[in-house]
């Protein structure tokens, strides 16, 4: 197995993170963490990969015939849709935010310090 | 009996469903009585399964796809007696939750009580599956259902930078909880923990091995809130509604800590055997930290459920360290503690908020005196006698678990985290004791520099009216429900040996593995009855005089003329200024912290688990 | 591992920074459904077509529709 979508996946989830740590709109931030969540299923996909393997659809196909492993596919399909209920919770929490606050940036909301 | 097993999950979660399709056409009082119904049912199936796992796992696979040749290729429920306990304690929280709501909420649309209920069904999912991406799944799946009540009833932008802040954080570490599993399942090529556990065994410990234990470690962490991840419970516990707050206090935290024992102990202790040590060690130091940190927070905030925050943060510190001593007594404490503190917790929570609606707020000094009349009495009480179980008042529950978890460091050569813990417990004690003194006796000053109090805020969608009697005792029939579980968990006879023969049956990561993988059953760990040692008790009365002591230092040092020199008051305002100026309310801060923490956990346990 | 999976997964690197660098939540938007294109093709190359169709629902329609409303209603109040 190559290292390289490791690689790939700790840049992601990290660029993601300075994204959250910097960001100074809500918005901005959410998509940021969905930058992170892409971490999770290159590792997935990466893991599941066989070289010369096809697609994990066994119809049609003999017994002997490699495929990639179903389990991790599976696994980034629920990844995937989870993430997107996040993704319109953040966002809704936002909008609400907007109304109330009259801004969408963390620094200058200030109800919780101490 | 299996067929109980999912049961437990699905009844809250079809229940959900039912309501959500059809609460707008029933009134909202037979939503709340079907949602009562349902939770006391998740109580008792959860019960019933705690007895009946007592000696052997009760483990269900999911349409009968049962291990073939030892290896286990369905999904598993695999109910032990602590994970059982975990679930009867959350459906015992939601069944008070529901209870309390009756009275509280003026009127509250059916989602509410849908999303509770996919709540409660996420909750005991996640104490009773044996699963690792089944683990992930209801860790999102509370957490989400989580945010959303978190949100509930939005008012204010408090309200919703608590929520932001909760679900950006918890958002992190359940990716790093995916990370994680998925490199166990890069690894061993299983999601069953047995399985994963047998596959690790005895291999050496590498690189991809420890980043896994990290990445869950630090995930799970994040959930329970531990020092340097703890910032944002602080911010999402003070705003949730009453209800909601119940929940998240009593035990969604806990089943963070419950997850990184479970997830330890079946999956990674076989191989990281030869270096236990380096695991006890980061685990205790940073529960510690927590218990301290939080203690001290707690202790410098005006804000009645800001204050239960950093209590439940300062309380999780020490069931971690209960947890990392790798122990079985440490195990059984800590989880006695769960239980017995969740409830208390719980009951503070409600109390908090009745004090929110008789005495119209949740701000220790603007209550100043305000609770001081015979009618009060009640409330008082129960506000004193929470502060003096949570300070671990002899001979009641969280004073057993207390005394197990200082047992277990004492055996461990931890000696000196006892009277750590002991602080910790003064510290928080000390805290609800003081609230109770300045609301209901009207001690001390109605002005604190030291205190950060928190903006003024109306709480609106909170009944401002008194409510008729009836209402009353209904509102405070939770939470005296609740207290009794709290404070009676230990005179139940035998409790102490028996929850240490269940640890010690946790921590079997073979004999798990045996009987889930080949049902075979391991012989069963000796019941050993508990005795108090006299140095258990010693902890316990410096535990409740501290408390007692430290509260009415804090409340009557003006009187006393103590630190009326400013001088001598900076020495103390100076470091607590330090402290809270950390608490910013800043998600990009709390951001660095995890990403910092993260770093620390990967570096100590990168070198020392080589 | 084949070329062009190592093309796809150094692109995603690219892409996922420029998405993270893009402040202006608009720009932001359009960088991250062109991000959400490559995560398909990098399912389609590693063998997941089953994750790519949901990837291209989510990634590239569901994603940009609710960000769009969201900068909209943030947008039209006169706000920053």
């Amino acid at each position: 197995m190559s290292y390289l979508p490791f690689a790939i996946a700790g840049w992601l989830f990290f660029v993601g993170l300075y994204g959250v740590v910097t960001s100074r709109n809500y918005i901005h931030l959410t998509v940021c963490l969905t930058v992170m969540q892409s971490s999770t299923y290159v590792v997935l996909l990466a893991i599941g990969y066989r070289n010369g393997a096809t697609a994990p659809i066994f119809a049609g196909i003999s017994r002997s015939t490699k495929t990639v492993d179903p389990v991790v596919q599976a696994l980034t399909l629920t990844d995937i849709v989870v993430s997107v209920v996040v993704v319109a919770l953040l966002l809704s929490l936002t909008m609400d935010m907007f109304t109330r606050a009259k801004t969408v940036d963390p620094d200058e909301v200030r109800e919780l310090s101490g | 009996m299996t067929t109980l097993v999912p049961l437990t999950v699905a009844v809250p979660l079809v229940a959900a469903a039912a309501i959500a399709a059809f609460g707008r056409l029933s009134p909202a009082w037979i939503d709340n009585l079907a949602a009562t119904a349902v939770a006391a049912t998740v109580t008792v199936l959860a019960t019933i399964l705690l007895v009946a796992s007592a000696h052997q796992d009760t483990i269900h696979w999911f349409s009968g796809w049962t291990p073939r040749h030892s290896v286990a290729i369905g999904i598993a429920f695999t109910v032990d007696p602590i994970g059982a306990g975990l679930a009867a304690l959350a459906g015992a929280l939601m069944t008070a939750a529901f209870i309390f709501s009756w009275g509280y909420f003026e009127e509250v649309a059916h989602l509410y009580y849908t999303m509770m209920l996919i709540f409660l069904g996420a909750l005991a999912g996640f104490a009773l599956t044996g699963d690792l991406f089944n683990l992930f799944v209801f860790f999102e799946l509370m957490s989400v259902s989580a945010y959303a009540l978190t949100g509930y009833r939005i008012s204010q932008p408090g309200v919703l930078q608590g929520a932001i802040n909760f679900a950006v954080t918890n958002t992190i570490g359940a990716y790093m909880v995916a990370l994680g599993i998925a490199l166990v399942y890069g690894r061993t090529g299983a999601l069953n923990m047995a399985q994963a556990g047998e596959a690790l065994a005895g291999k050496r410990v590498d690189g991809l091995v420890i980043a896994a234990l990290v990445l869950l470690t630090v995930g799970f962490l994040i959930k329970a809130g531990a020092v340097p991840f703890h910032f944002w419970l602080s911010d999402a516990y003070a705003v949730a509604p009453a209800p909601v707050g119940v929940l998240l206090t009593g035990i969604m935290s806990d089943l963070g800590l419950h997850a990184i024992a479970r997830v330890y102990w079946d999956v990674f202790s076989g191989a990281t055997v030869g270096h236990a040590g380096a695991v006890r060690g980061l685990l205790v130091g940073v529960g510690l930290l927590t218990a301290l940190v939080g203690g001290v927070m707690s202790l410098l905030q005006s804000d009645l459920k800001r204050l239960l925050a950093f209590v439940t943060i300062s309380h999780g510190g020490i069931f971690l360290v209960g947890i990392g001593l790798l122990e079985a007594r440490g195990l059984a404490g800590a989880s006695l503690y769960v239980v017995a503190d969740g409830a208390l917790k719980g009951a503070f929570f409600l109390a908090v908020a009745v004090a929110v609606i008789r005495l119209g707020s949740s701000d220790e000094l603007r209550l100043h005196g305000r609770g001081k009349h015979r009618r009060y009495l009640g409330l008082g009480l129960l506000f004193a006698v929470c502060g003096l179980g949570l300070a671990a008042l002899p001979p009641f529950g969280p004073f057993l678990s207390k005394s197990l978890i200082e047992e277990a460091a004492r055996s461990a050569g931890y000696g000196f985290a006892v009277p750590l813990v002991t602080l910790a417990t003064v510290l928080t004690g000390a805290a609800v004791l003081r609230a109770t003194g300045r609301i209901f006796l009207g001690l001390g000053p109605r002005r604190e520099p030291l205190l950060s109090a928190q903006p003024d805020e109306p709480e609106k969608g909170e009944p401002e009216a008194e409510k008729s009697r009836r209402t009353r005792i209904v509102l405070l029939l939770p939470a005296v429900a609740l207290l009794v579980i709290g404070l009676g968990v230990s005179l139940a006879p035998g409790i102490a040996a028996l929850a240490v023969q269940e640890a010690a049956r946790f921590q079997d990561r073979a004999g798990y593995a045996n009987e889930v993988l080949r049902g075979q059953l391991p012989p069963l760990p000796p019941l050993v009855p508990h005795v108090y040692a006299a140095a258990d008790w010693a902890w316990g009365a410096v535990s409740v005089a501290g408390s007692l002591g430290l509260a009415a230092l804090l409340l009557l040092r003006g009187r006393l003329r103590l630190f009326s020199r400013r001088g001598r008051f900076g020495l103390v305002r100076r470091p607590a200024g330090v402290l809270t100026a950390w608490h910013t309310g800043a998600i990009g801060d709390y951001a660095a912290w995890i990403c910092a923490g993260a770093a620390a956990f990967s570096v100590v346990w990168g070198v020392l688990l080589r | 591992m084949i070329p062009l999976q190592v093309v796809l997964l150094v692109l995603m690197g690219i892409v996922g920074t420029t998405v993270v660098l893009a402040r202006d939540p608009l720009r932001q938007a359009i960088v991250n459904s062109v991000y959400g294109l490559v995560a398909v093709l990098l399912f389609v190359v590693f063998q997941a077509p089953d994750v790519a169709l949901s990837e291209l629902v989510v990634g590239t329609v569901a994603m940009p529709l609710v960000l769009l409303v969201a900068i909209l209603k943030v947008r039209r109040k006169g706000g920053r």
